[in-house]
């Protein structure tokens, strides 16, 4: 059975992590619909898998959350990604594996995912 | 939208748009209805406000909160069910849904997910989750993880997988199978 005690443990851990980032401050932020449309379109998905794969990556600067609708439900799930210093970057009909790719080349590789951004030729 | 979860996630976004800072759910699976409630600490509705929020859906210039509720009413309405809302401006709002079980009922689908992503993607949040079925019940609160945690974040990977495996052996306890399994 987990634990409450374990967490204590994880805290430890995540000390000497945080000291880490404190130096790299460059904190990615993405932002995912979670109004009624966003919801009905699969965003529950789409978080899961950015948060899981962030933590199988132990990428520990990008901060995953929630936004609101903006007025493109037909475009739903939506994620907004922006790295600091850059233009953000909306990325429309989102679904678990994009999410995926999303991390490996937009986040990691610092290369915009063209294809799943809003306006993109279909 | 025909997941008894995903109904939790509307309603807990919901409270989040209203400027919640403690939402507090409770899931309750008897052996013919189960009934959520969703009670928030946010800005709360006026008389009319409430009742334009659970008939048509209420819409404010920033946002659009309470939208989803007329579509929660409706499919507990089908299943012989209902939805009531109780809300006090600058106090806060109750939403109560009641599903019987029957043909009709929406199973209860992933709520630990959902669970988590509130938890995480509302850090500034705090949330108390109960859910109660046959007599077997779990609790879920960020503000107890929080307090062995500090300064770490909830969402920082060693604490989101320990939440992710926590509330996998809970639900299972509670229900008896993976939480994706779970019907009505």
């Amino acid at each position: 059975m987990k634990s409450l005690a374990e967490l204590q443990a994880i805290r430890e851990k995540t000390r000497l992590q945080l000291n880490l980032r404190h130096e790299s401050p460059d904190n990615v932020s993405v932002k995912v619909g979670l109004a009624t449309c966003g919801i009905a379109a699969g965003a529950r998905e789409v978080i899961c898998a950015f948060v899981d794969e962030l933590e199988k990556r132990g990428i520990e600067n990008v901060t995953v959350t929630a936004m609101g609708c903006i007025d493109k439900c037909d475009k739903e799930p939506i994620a907004v990604v922006e790295v600091p210093g850059e233009e953000k970057v909306t990325y429309v009909n989102m679904t678990p594996e994009k999410a995926v790719r999303v991390i490996e080349e937009h986040i990691v590789n610092k290369k915009v995912v063209a294809e799943y951004t809003d306006g993109a030729a279909v | 939208m025909n997941e008894l979860s995903l109904f939790v996630l509307e309603l807990a976004e919901n409270s989040a748009e209203a400027g919640a800072l403690l939402v507090k759910a409770e899931v309750r699976s008897a052996p013919e209805s189960v009934e959520i409630t969703v009670t928030d600490d946010g800005e709360g509705m006026t008389a009319e406000q409430s009742r334009d929020a659970v008939n048509t859906g209420y819409t404010t210039k920033s946002g659009r909160r309470g939208r989803g509720l007329p579509l929660i009413k409706a499919a507990a309405e089908k299943t012989g069910g209902g939805l009531s809302l109780s809300s006090r401006a600058g106090k806060g709002t109750k939403v109560r849904v009641r599903f019987i079980k029957n043909e009709y009922c929406p199973p209860m689908g992933d709520i630990n997910s959902v669970i988590r992503i509130l938890a995480i993607c509302h850090s500034n949040m705090d949330f108390r989750f109960e859910i109660e079925q046959s007599g077997k019940r779990m609790t879920f609160d960020t503000r107890v993880i929080k307090e062995r945690i500090a300064p770490a974040k909830i969402s920082s990977g060693g604490v989101s997988s320990w939440i992710r495996e926590y509330l996998n052996e809970q639900t299972e306890f509670i229900f008896g199978g993976a939480a994706n399994e779970i019907t009505c």
